[in-house]
Protein backbone atom coordinates (compact mmCIF):
# COMPACT_ATOMS: atom_id res chain seq x y z
CA UNK A 1 0.00 0.00 0.00
CA UNK A 2 1.21 3.35 -0.59
CA UNK A 3 1.68 6.15 2.21
CA UNK A 4 -1.92 6.36 3.72
CA UNK A 5 -3.98 9.36 3.25
CA UNK A 6 -6.59 8.43 5.65
CA UNK A 7 -6.09 6.46 9.18
CA UNK A 8 -8.86 5.55 11.43
CA UNK A 9 -7.89 4.77 14.70
CA UNK A 10 -10.81 2.31 17.12
CA UNK A 11 -13.44 4.53 16.15
CA UNK A 12 -16.57 4.32 18.13
CA UNK A 13 -19.56 5.56 18.09
CA UNK A 14 -23.13 4.81 20.20
CA UNK A 15 -26.24 6.23 20.26
CA UNK A 16 -28.70 6.75 23.00
CA UNK A 17 -31.67 4.27 22.03
CA UNK A 18 -35.61 4.31 23.97
CA UNK A 19 -34.12 1.13 25.54
CA UNK A 20 -30.22 2.45 26.80
CA UNK A 21 -27.31 2.98 24.60
CA UNK A 22 -26.78 1.61 21.70
CA UNK A 23 -23.67 0.86 19.99
CA UNK A 24 -23.47 1.28 16.25
CA UNK A 25 -19.68 0.95 15.78
CA UNK A 26 -17.20 -0.83 17.42
CA UNK A 27 -13.20 -0.44 17.63
CA UNK A 28 -13.09 0.58 13.62
CA UNK A 29 -9.60 0.42 12.38
CA UNK A 30 -8.14 0.55 9.28
CA UNK A 31 -6.05 2.66 6.82
CA UNK A 32 -6.55 3.80 2.80
CA UNK A 33 -3.48 4.16 0.51
CA UNK A 34 -3.15 7.49 -1.32
CA UNK A 35 -5.22 7.31 -4.77
CA UNK A 36 -6.68 3.96 -3.65
CA UNK A 37 -10.22 2.35 -4.14
CA UNK A 38 -11.84 1.09 -1.11
CA UNK A 39 -15.47 -0.04 -0.81
CA UNK A 40 -17.43 -0.34 2.28
CA UNK A 41 -18.98 -3.76 2.18
CA UNK A 42 -22.16 -4.65 4.41
CA UNK A 43 -25.74 -5.25 5.21
CA UNK A 44 -28.40 -2.22 5.91
CA UNK A 45 -27.92 -1.06 9.37
CA UNK A 46 -24.65 -1.67 9.85
CA UNK A 47 -23.54 1.33 10.32
CA UNK A 48 -22.11 2.01 7.03
CA UNK A 49 -23.59 5.22 6.68
CA UNK A 50 -22.77 6.49 9.94
CA UNK A 51 -19.00 5.32 9.50
CA UNK A 52 -18.95 7.26 6.18
CA UNK A 53 -20.63 10.41 7.77
CA UNK A 54 -17.95 10.20 10.35
CA UNK A 55 -15.38 10.14 7.94
CA UNK A 56 -16.65 13.16 6.71
CA UNK A 57 -16.63 15.00 10.08
CA UNK A 58 -20.27 15.18 10.02
CA UNK A 59 -20.54 13.15 12.90
CA UNK A 60 -18.86 12.66 16.15
CA UNK A 61 -17.27 10.06 16.88
CA UNK A 62 -18.07 8.52 20.57
CA UNK A 63 -14.21 7.36 20.66
CA UNK A 64 -11.22 7.28 18.35
CA UNK A 65 -9.37 9.31 16.09
CA UNK A 66 -9.31 9.53 12.30
CA UNK A 67 -6.55 11.42 10.75
CA UNK A 68 -6.31 12.99 7.41
CA UNK A 69 -2.97 13.31 5.63
CA UNK A 70 -1.89 13.72 8.77
CA UNK A 71 -4.07 15.81 10.47
CA UNK A 72 -6.48 15.03 12.97
CA UNK A 73 -9.92 15.45 12.14
CA UNK A 74 -12.31 17.56 14.43
CA UNK A 75 -14.53 19.20 12.02
CA UNK A 76 -15.60 18.76 8.03
CA UNK A 77 -12.68 19.27 6.03
CA UNK A 78 -12.58 20.51 2.35
CA UNK A 79 -10.33 17.79 1.52
CA UNK A 80 -13.39 15.53 1.51
CA UNK A 81 -15.92 15.39 -1.10
CA UNK A 82 -19.07 13.96 -0.64
CA UNK A 83 -21.67 12.11 -2.73
CA UNK A 84 -24.94 11.06 -0.88
CA UNK A 85 -27.63 8.37 -1.50
CA UNK A 86 -29.31 10.89 -3.40
CA UNK A 87 -28.56 13.29 -5.90
CA UNK A 88 -28.54 16.39 -3.15
CA UNK A 89 -28.25 19.21 -5.71
CA UNK A 90 -29.87 22.67 -5.38
CA UNK A 91 -33.25 22.50 -7.50
CA UNK A 92 -33.35 26.32 -8.20
CA UNK A 93 -29.55 26.20 -9.33
CA UNK A 94 -28.77 25.39 -13.13
CA UNK A 95 -26.62 22.41 -13.39
CA UNK A 96 -23.30 24.76 -13.47
CA UNK A 97 -24.18 26.46 -10.76
CA UNK A 98 -24.66 22.99 -8.66
CA UNK A 99 -21.33 22.13 -9.97
CA UNK A 100 -19.71 24.95 -8.75
CA UNK A 101 -21.30 25.50 -5.34
CA UNK A 102 -18.27 24.20 -3.52
CA UNK A 103 -15.97 26.66 -5.16
CA UNK A 104 -18.77 29.79 -4.52
CA UNK A 105 -18.75 28.77 -0.45
CA UNK A 106 -14.91 28.70 -0.22
CA UNK A 107 -14.77 32.52 -2.11
CA UNK A 108 -12.89 30.95 -5.50
CA UNK A 109 -15.59 31.76 -7.35
CA UNK A 110 -14.01 33.08 -10.40
CA UNK A 111 -14.16 32.69 -14.62
CA UNK A 112 -11.79 29.49 -13.94
CA UNK A 113 -14.61 28.13 -11.75
CA UNK A 114 -16.76 27.93 -15.01
CA UNK A 115 -14.09 26.31 -16.98
CA UNK A 116 -13.11 23.95 -14.35
CA UNK A 117 -17.14 22.98 -13.69
CA UNK A 118 -17.43 22.71 -17.47
CA UNK A 119 -13.93 20.07 -17.98
CA UNK A 120 -15.78 18.17 -14.99
CA UNK A 121 -19.20 17.56 -16.88
CA UNK A 122 -17.21 16.82 -19.89
CA UNK A 123 -15.44 14.08 -17.37
CA UNK A 124 -19.06 12.72 -16.18
CA UNK A 125 -20.24 13.15 -19.85
CA UNK A 126 -22.09 16.12 -19.27
CA UNK A 127 -21.23 18.21 -21.95
CA UNK A 128 -24.21 20.55 -22.77
CA UNK A 129 -25.97 20.65 -20.06
CA UNK A 130 -24.22 23.67 -17.66
CA UNK A 131 -28.03 25.54 -18.63
CA UNK A 132 -30.90 23.10 -17.30
CA UNK A 133 -31.85 22.55 -14.00
CA UNK A 134 -31.90 19.37 -11.60
CA UNK A 135 -35.48 18.41 -12.20
CA UNK A 136 -35.05 18.40 -16.17
CA UNK A 137 -32.52 15.71 -15.77
CA UNK A 138 -32.28 11.55 -15.20
CA UNK A 139 -31.87 10.36 -11.73
CA UNK A 140 -28.30 9.08 -12.89
CA UNK A 141 -27.72 12.14 -14.69
CA UNK A 142 -28.12 13.96 -11.32
CA UNK A 143 -25.85 12.05 -9.82
CA UNK A 144 -23.61 12.49 -12.45
CA UNK A 145 -23.87 16.03 -11.46
CA UNK A 146 -22.96 16.02 -7.60
CA UNK A 147 -20.18 13.74 -8.53
CA UNK A 148 -18.88 16.83 -10.95
CA UNK A 149 -19.53 18.89 -7.55
CA UNK A 150 -17.70 16.77 -5.07
CA UNK A 151 -14.73 17.21 -7.49
CA UNK A 152 -14.29 20.36 -8.55
CA UNK A 153 -12.72 22.10 -5.27
CA UNK A 154 -10.24 19.41 -5.59
CA UNK A 155 -10.33 17.30 -2.51
CA UNK A 156 -8.29 14.76 -2.05
CA UNK A 157 -10.61 11.77 -0.63
CA UNK A 158 -14.20 11.01 -2.76
CA UNK A 159 -16.55 9.56 0.20
CA UNK A 160 -19.38 8.12 -1.95
CA UNK A 161 -22.56 6.90 0.15
CA UNK A 162 -24.23 4.14 -2.05
CA UNK A 163 -24.64 6.89 -4.99
CA UNK A 164 -26.07 4.25 -6.82
CA UNK A 165 -28.35 2.41 -5.30
CA UNK A 166 -31.44 4.47 -6.34
CA UNK A 167 -30.46 3.80 -10.26
CA UNK A 168 -31.34 0.48 -11.82
CA UNK A 169 -29.41 -2.51 -12.70
CA UNK A 170 -28.74 -1.75 -16.29
CA UNK A 171 -27.69 2.44 -15.44
CA UNK A 172 -25.78 1.23 -12.07
CA UNK A 173 -23.44 -0.78 -14.01
CA UNK A 174 -22.99 2.05 -16.44
CA UNK A 175 -22.30 4.29 -13.43
CA UNK A 176 -20.00 1.99 -12.01
CA UNK A 177 -17.93 1.50 -15.05
CA UNK A 178 -18.14 5.78 -15.36
CA UNK A 179 -16.76 6.11 -11.82
CA UNK A 180 -13.54 4.23 -12.63
CA UNK A 181 -12.85 5.96 -15.46
CA UNK A 182 -13.41 9.10 -13.61
CA UNK A 183 -11.55 7.39 -10.91
CA UNK A 184 -8.79 6.57 -12.63
CA UNK A 185 -8.75 10.23 -14.09
CA UNK A 186 -8.76 12.11 -11.89
CA UNK A 187 -6.09 10.38 -9.38
CA UNK A 188 -8.27 10.36 -6.23
CA UNK A 189 -8.51 8.35 -3.45
CA UNK A 190 -12.31 6.57 -3.10
CA UNK A 191 -13.82 5.71 -0.23
CA UNK A 192 -17.26 4.11 -1.00
CA UNK A 193 -20.36 2.73 0.65
CA UNK A 194 -22.02 -0.34 -0.82
CA UNK A 195 -24.42 -3.34 0.24
CA UNK A 196 -23.52 -4.95 -3.12
CA UNK A 197 -20.89 -7.47 -2.96
CA UNK A 198 -20.59 -8.07 -6.94
CA UNK A 199 -19.91 -3.83 -7.03
CA UNK A 200 -17.85 -3.96 -4.07
CA UNK A 201 -15.63 -6.47 -5.54
CA UNK A 202 -15.68 -4.83 -9.03
CA UNK A 203 -14.47 -1.27 -8.17
CA UNK A 204 -12.22 -1.69 -5.47
CA UNK A 205 -8.69 -2.56 -4.30
CA UNK A 206 -9.43 -3.16 -1.13
CA UNK A 207 -12.98 -4.51 0.54
CA UNK A 208 -13.69 -3.92 3.95
CA UNK A 209 -16.68 -5.53 5.20
CA UNK A 210 -18.73 -4.48 8.22
CA UNK A 211 -20.49 -6.61 10.14
CA UNK A 212 -23.98 -5.27 12.17
CA UNK A 213 -25.08 -4.75 15.48
CA UNK A 214 -22.25 -2.71 16.42
CA UNK A 215 -20.98 -2.48 13.26
CA UNK A 216 -17.23 -3.74 12.85
CA UNK A 217 -14.71 -4.64 10.44
CA UNK A 218 -14.97 -8.28 9.89
CA UNK A 219 -12.25 -8.65 7.33
CA UNK A 220 -10.56 -6.53 4.86
CA UNK A 221 -10.66 -8.34 1.11
CA UNK A 222 -7.64 -7.12 -1.17
CA UNK A 223 -8.55 -7.86 -4.58
CA UNK A 224 -5.74 -8.36 -6.86
CA UNK A 225 -8.19 -7.96 -10.20
CA UNK A 226 -6.25 -6.55 -13.08
CA UNK A 227 -6.80 -2.83 -13.97
CA UNK A 228 -8.64 -1.32 -15.79
CA UNK A 229 -11.85 -3.69 -14.91
CA UNK A 230 -14.08 -4.35 -17.68
CA UNK A 231 -17.47 -5.80 -16.89
CA UNK A 232 -17.04 -9.66 -18.55
CA UNK A 233 -13.80 -9.89 -15.64
CA UNK A 234 -17.35 -10.44 -13.40
CA UNK A 235 -17.84 -14.10 -15.94
CA UNK A 236 -14.15 -15.00 -14.74
CA UNK A 237 -12.76 -17.77 -12.78
CA UNK A 238 -11.13 -15.28 -10.20
CA UNK A 239 -14.18 -13.11 -9.84
CA UNK A 240 -16.60 -15.69 -8.54
CA UNK A 241 -13.69 -17.01 -6.30
CA UNK A 242 -13.42 -13.31 -4.57
CA UNK A 243 -17.14 -13.29 -4.88
CA UNK A 244 -17.68 -16.77 -2.76
CA UNK A 245 -15.06 -15.44 -0.04
CA UNK A 246 -16.64 -12.21 0.04
CA UNK A 247 -19.99 -14.21 0.67
CA UNK A 248 -18.55 -16.62 3.41
CA UNK A 249 -17.34 -13.73 5.22
CA UNK A 250 -20.90 -11.98 5.13
CA UNK A 251 -22.78 -15.06 5.85
CA UNK A 252 -25.76 -13.95 4.16
CA UNK A 253 -27.99 -15.71 1.63
CA UNK A 254 -26.50 -15.80 -2.15
CA UNK A 255 -28.45 -13.07 -3.35
CA UNK A 256 -26.71 -9.33 -4.13
CA UNK B 1 -28.56 22.60 -27.34
CA UNK B 2 -29.51 19.14 -25.93
CA UNK B 3 -31.57 20.11 -22.91
CA UNK B 4 -33.92 21.43 -25.27
CA UNK B 5 -33.59 18.84 -27.62
CA UNK B 6 -34.22 16.20 -25.04
CA UNK B 7 -37.46 18.48 -24.52
CA UNK B 8 -38.36 18.25 -27.63
CA UNK B 9 -38.38 14.64 -27.77
CA UNK B 10 -41.35 12.54 -26.78
CA UNK B 11 -43.40 15.69 -25.57
CA UNK B 12 -46.15 15.93 -27.34
CA UNK B 13 -47.84 19.89 -26.87
CA UNK B 14 -51.29 19.89 -26.41
CA UNK B 15 -53.16 22.79 -26.91
CA UNK B 16 -54.18 25.14 -23.76
CA UNK B 17 -56.51 27.65 -23.60
CA UNK B 18 -54.52 30.89 -23.60
CA UNK B 19 -54.38 33.72 -21.02
CA UNK B 20 -56.89 35.51 -22.84
CA UNK B 21 -60.05 33.22 -22.37
CA UNK B 22 -59.25 33.12 -18.54
CA UNK B 23 -59.68 37.37 -18.85
CA UNK B 24 -62.98 36.54 -20.79
CA UNK B 25 -63.79 34.14 -17.63
CA UNK B 26 -63.27 36.62 -15.29
CA UNK B 27 -65.18 39.42 -17.43
CA UNK B 28 -68.12 36.72 -17.68
CA UNK B 29 -67.89 36.40 -14.10
CA UNK B 30 -68.10 40.18 -13.34
CA UNK B 31 -71.16 40.43 -16.01
CA UNK B 32 -73.02 37.70 -14.20
CA UNK B 33 -72.36 39.20 -10.61
CA UNK B 34 -73.93 42.53 -11.85
CA UNK B 35 -76.60 40.57 -13.23
CA UNK B 36 -78.08 39.24 -10.30
CA UNK B 37 -77.16 42.34 -7.97
CA UNK B 38 -79.22 44.67 -10.30
CA UNK B 39 -81.88 41.49 -10.37
CA UNK B 40 -82.23 41.23 -6.75
CA UNK B 41 -82.55 45.34 -6.26
CA UNK B 42 -85.44 45.08 -9.17
CA UNK B 43 -87.38 41.91 -7.49
CA UNK B 44 -87.10 43.39 -3.86
CA UNK B 45 -87.25 47.05 -4.83
CA UNK B 46 -85.25 47.97 -2.21
CA UNK B 47 -84.52 51.37 -0.94
CA UNK B 48 -80.77 53.03 -2.07
CA UNK B 49 -79.54 53.15 1.38
CA UNK B 50 -80.38 49.34 2.21
CA UNK B 51 -79.06 47.87 -1.39
CA UNK B 52 -78.01 50.68 -4.07
CA UNK B 53 -77.97 50.05 -7.40
CA UNK B 54 -74.77 49.53 -9.23
CA UNK B 55 -74.87 52.09 -11.37
CA UNK B 56 -75.59 54.32 -8.45
CA UNK B 57 -72.25 52.58 -6.71
CA UNK B 58 -70.20 53.51 -10.48
CA UNK B 59 -72.01 56.95 -9.98
CA UNK B 60 -71.30 57.38 -6.33
CA UNK B 61 -67.52 56.44 -7.25
CA UNK B 62 -67.16 59.17 -9.99
CA UNK B 63 -68.25 61.91 -7.22
CA UNK B 64 -65.47 60.31 -4.54
CA UNK B 65 -62.81 59.77 -6.98
CA UNK B 66 -63.17 63.64 -8.16
CA UNK B 67 -63.37 65.36 -5.47
CA UNK B 68 -60.45 63.55 -4.18
CA UNK B 69 -61.70 61.77 -1.14
CA UNK B 70 -61.52 58.31 -2.20
CA UNK B 71 -58.19 58.75 -2.74
CA UNK B 72 -57.46 60.59 0.76
CA UNK B 73 -58.82 57.81 2.62
CA UNK B 74 -57.02 54.86 0.32
CA UNK B 75 -53.96 56.62 0.37
CA UNK B 76 -54.03 56.52 4.41
CA UNK B 77 -55.18 52.68 4.50
CA UNK B 78 -52.29 51.83 2.09
CA UNK B 79 -49.80 53.79 4.29
CA UNK B 80 -50.82 51.63 7.27
CA UNK B 81 -51.16 48.29 5.31
CA UNK B 82 -47.50 48.61 3.63
CA UNK B 83 -46.36 49.94 6.65
CA UNK B 84 -47.84 47.37 8.66
CA UNK B 85 -46.46 44.35 6.34
CA UNK B 86 -43.41 45.61 6.16
CA UNK B 87 -43.24 45.19 10.16
CA UNK B 88 -45.04 42.28 10.45
CA UNK B 89 -42.84 40.37 8.05
CA UNK B 90 -39.30 41.12 9.36
CA UNK B 91 -40.12 40.32 12.75
CA UNK B 92 -41.89 37.26 11.60
CA UNK B 93 -39.34 36.28 9.36
CA UNK B 94 -36.24 36.88 11.67
CA UNK B 95 -38.10 35.39 14.72
CA UNK B 96 -39.14 32.28 12.47
CA UNK B 97 -35.55 32.20 11.38
CA UNK B 98 -34.62 32.01 15.52
CA UNK B 99 -37.05 30.03 16.42
CA UNK B 100 -36.74 26.82 13.53
CA UNK B 101 -32.68 27.18 14.68
CA UNK B 102 -33.05 26.30 18.27
CA UNK B 103 -35.70 23.86 19.89
CA UNK B 104 -35.41 25.24 23.08
CA UNK B 105 -36.53 28.78 21.91
CA UNK B 106 -39.43 27.28 20.82
CA UNK B 107 -40.46 25.76 23.41
CA UNK B 108 -39.78 28.66 25.74
CA UNK B 109 -41.72 31.64 23.13
CA UNK B 110 -44.15 29.15 21.33
CA UNK B 111 -46.89 29.29 23.84
CA UNK B 112 -47.01 33.17 24.46
CA UNK B 113 -47.64 33.09 20.15
CA UNK B 114 -50.35 30.74 20.17
CA UNK B 115 -51.43 32.47 22.84
CA UNK B 116 -52.10 35.57 21.37
CA UNK B 117 -53.28 33.92 18.29
CA UNK B 118 -56.17 33.29 20.51
CA UNK B 119 -57.16 36.57 21.58
CA UNK B 120 -59.14 38.32 18.58
CA UNK B 121 -57.63 41.23 16.62
CA UNK B 122 -61.32 43.02 17.36
CA UNK B 123 -60.91 42.65 20.41
CA UNK B 124 -57.51 42.92 21.07
CA UNK B 125 -57.40 46.67 19.03
CA UNK B 126 -58.92 49.22 21.57
CA UNK B 127 -56.11 48.18 23.74
CA UNK B 128 -53.60 48.70 21.35
CA UNK B 129 -55.14 52.46 20.25
CA UNK B 130 -54.86 52.99 23.96
CA UNK B 131 -51.45 52.28 23.94
CA UNK B 132 -50.22 53.45 20.28
CA UNK B 133 -52.37 56.43 20.23
CA UNK B 134 -55.32 57.50 17.84
CA UNK B 135 -52.75 57.71 14.77
CA UNK B 136 -51.00 55.59 11.80
CA UNK B 137 -49.01 54.24 14.89
CA UNK B 138 -52.04 52.14 15.94
CA UNK B 139 -53.28 50.81 12.80
CA UNK B 140 -49.57 49.95 11.52
CA UNK B 141 -49.13 47.64 14.88
CA UNK B 142 -52.76 45.64 14.44
CA UNK B 143 -51.82 45.19 10.71
CA UNK B 144 -48.38 43.76 11.72
CA UNK B 145 -49.39 41.55 14.30
CA UNK B 146 -52.45 39.79 11.93
CA UNK B 147 -49.91 39.18 9.24
CA UNK B 148 -47.32 38.38 12.10
CA UNK B 149 -48.35 34.44 12.32
CA UNK B 150 -48.76 33.14 9.21
CA UNK B 151 -45.86 34.54 8.05
CA UNK B 152 -44.27 33.12 11.09
CA UNK B 153 -45.50 29.90 10.77
CA UNK B 154 -44.59 29.20 7.41
CA UNK B 155 -40.49 30.62 7.33
CA UNK B 156 -40.79 27.87 10.61
CA UNK B 157 -42.19 24.95 8.20
CA UNK B 158 -40.33 26.33 5.56
CA UNK B 159 -36.75 26.51 7.11
CA UNK B 160 -37.04 23.11 8.55
CA UNK B 161 -38.20 21.71 5.24
CA UNK B 162 -34.57 21.89 4.11
CA UNK B 163 -33.69 18.15 3.01
CA UNK B 164 -30.38 17.14 5.48
CA UNK B 165 -28.21 15.71 2.60
CA UNK B 166 -28.08 19.47 1.33
CA UNK B 167 -26.98 20.53 5.17
CA UNK B 168 -24.87 18.12 5.39
CA UNK B 169 -23.37 18.99 1.76
CA UNK B 170 -23.05 22.37 3.11
CA UNK B 171 -21.40 21.61 6.37
CA UNK B 172 -18.90 19.31 4.48
CA UNK B 173 -17.88 22.09 2.64
CA UNK B 174 -17.52 24.38 5.90
CA UNK B 175 -19.75 26.95 5.29
CA UNK B 176 -20.38 29.78 7.81
CA UNK B 177 -23.85 30.67 8.83
CA UNK B 178 -24.37 33.40 6.96
CA UNK B 179 -23.92 30.89 3.85
CA UNK B 180 -26.41 28.08 4.92
CA UNK B 181 -29.06 30.78 4.90
CA UNK B 182 -28.27 32.91 2.06
CA UNK B 183 -27.08 29.82 -0.43
CA UNK B 184 -29.65 26.85 1.12
CA UNK B 185 -31.96 27.87 3.81
CA UNK B 186 -33.82 30.91 2.31
CA UNK B 187 -34.18 29.56 -1.36
CA UNK B 188 -35.69 26.24 0.18
CA UNK B 189 -38.13 27.93 2.86
CA UNK B 190 -39.04 30.56 -0.16
CA UNK B 191 -41.91 28.48 -1.55
CA UNK B 192 -43.34 28.13 1.71
CA UNK B 193 -42.98 31.65 3.15
CA UNK B 194 -44.57 33.22 -0.55
CA UNK B 195 -47.64 30.79 0.85
CA UNK B 196 -47.68 32.19 3.86
CA UNK B 197 -47.19 35.79 2.44
CA UNK B 198 -50.32 35.16 0.33
CA UNK B 199 -52.67 35.22 3.38
CA UNK B 200 -50.22 37.39 5.15
CA UNK B 201 -50.93 40.35 2.57
CA UNK B 202 -54.87 40.02 2.36
CA UNK B 203 -55.36 39.64 6.38
CA UNK B 204 -53.03 43.03 6.07
CA UNK B 205 -56.20 45.30 4.53
CA UNK B 206 -58.10 42.96 7.39
CA UNK B 207 -55.86 44.34 10.02
CA UNK B 208 -56.02 48.18 8.44
CA UNK B 209 -59.62 48.18 8.84
CA UNK B 210 -59.71 46.66 12.21
CA UNK B 211 -57.66 49.24 13.63
CA UNK B 212 -59.67 52.09 11.57
CA UNK B 213 -62.85 50.99 13.12
CA UNK B 214 -61.81 51.49 16.28
CA UNK B 215 -60.49 55.08 16.04
CA UNK B 216 -59.76 57.16 12.96
CA UNK B 217 -60.43 60.08 11.60
CA UNK B 218 -59.01 58.57 7.31
CA UNK B 219 -59.08 55.42 5.84
CA UNK B 220 -61.31 53.28 4.30
CA UNK B 221 -62.57 51.70 7.29
CA UNK B 222 -63.26 55.17 8.75
CA UNK B 223 -65.02 56.04 5.34
CA UNK B 224 -66.74 53.05 5.65
CA UNK B 225 -68.23 54.22 9.13
CA UNK B 226 -68.68 57.52 8.35
CA UNK B 227 -71.07 56.15 5.18
CA UNK B 228 -73.15 54.07 7.90
CA UNK B 229 -73.67 57.22 10.24
CA UNK B 230 -74.83 58.88 7.04
CA UNK B 231 -76.42 56.25 5.53
CA UNK B 232 -74.93 56.84 2.54
CA UNK B 233 -74.81 53.11 1.48
CA UNK B 234 -73.66 53.82 -2.23
CA UNK B 235 -70.52 55.15 -0.47
CA UNK B 236 -69.95 52.33 1.95
CA UNK B 237 -69.98 50.25 -1.06
CA UNK B 238 -67.32 52.14 -2.89
CA UNK B 239 -65.26 51.64 0.15
CA UNK B 240 -65.92 48.28 0.11
CA UNK B 241 -65.13 47.61 -3.31
CA UNK B 242 -61.74 49.66 -2.87
CA UNK B 243 -60.75 47.05 -0.40
CA UNK B 244 -61.21 43.95 -2.40
CA UNK B 245 -59.12 46.16 -5.12
CA UNK B 246 -56.60 46.78 -2.66
CA UNK B 247 -56.38 42.97 -1.78
CA UNK B 248 -56.47 41.84 -4.91
CA UNK B 249 -53.69 43.99 -6.06
CA UNK B 250 -51.29 42.89 -2.82
CA UNK B 251 -52.52 39.05 -3.73
CA UNK B 252 -51.79 39.94 -7.63
CA UNK B 253 -48.13 41.19 -6.95
CA UNK B 254 -47.01 38.02 -4.47
CA UNK B 255 -48.36 35.95 -7.28
CA UNK B 256 -46.19 38.07 -10.04
CA UNK B 257 -43.52 37.72 -7.33
CA UNK B 258 -43.49 33.97 -7.20
CA UNK B 259 -43.60 33.57 -10.55
CA UNK B 260 -40.00 35.71 -10.85
CA UNK B 261 -38.45 34.08 -7.75
CA UNK B 262 -39.64 30.46 -8.46
CA UNK B 263 -39.30 30.75 -12.33
CA UNK B 264 -36.63 27.62 -12.18
CA UNK B 265 -39.98 25.37 -11.42
CA UNK B 266 -41.14 26.34 -14.97
CA UNK B 267 -38.72 25.52 -16.92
Amino acid sequence: MTRPILVVEGIEKTYLGRDGVLRALRDISFEVGTGEFVTLLGPSGCGKTTLLRILGGLLEPAGGKIYINGHLLSKPRREVGFVFQVPSLLPWRTVLGNVTLPLEIQKQNGLSAKEKALELLELVGLSGFENAYPHELSVGMQQRVSIARALIHDPSILLLDEPFASLDAITREQMNLELLRIWEASKKTVVMVTHNIQEAIFLADRVLIMSPRPGHIEAIVSIDLPRPRRPEMVYREGFGTLFRRVHRIIGAPAST
Amino acid sequence: MPTQEAKREGRVRIPVPGPWFRYWLLFIAILIFLGLWELVVYLGSYPSFILPRPQEVLRRSMVVMRDGTLWHHTRSTLLEVFLGLGLGLSVATVLGYLLAKSQPLERLISPYIVASQAIPIVALAPLLVIWFGFGLLSKVVVCALIVFFPVLVNTIVGLRSVERELVDLLRSLEANRWQMLTILEAPAALPVLLGGLKIGVTLSVVGAVVGEFVAANEGLGFLINLSRGLFDTPLMFVALFTLVIIALALYGSVVVLEGILLSWRQT
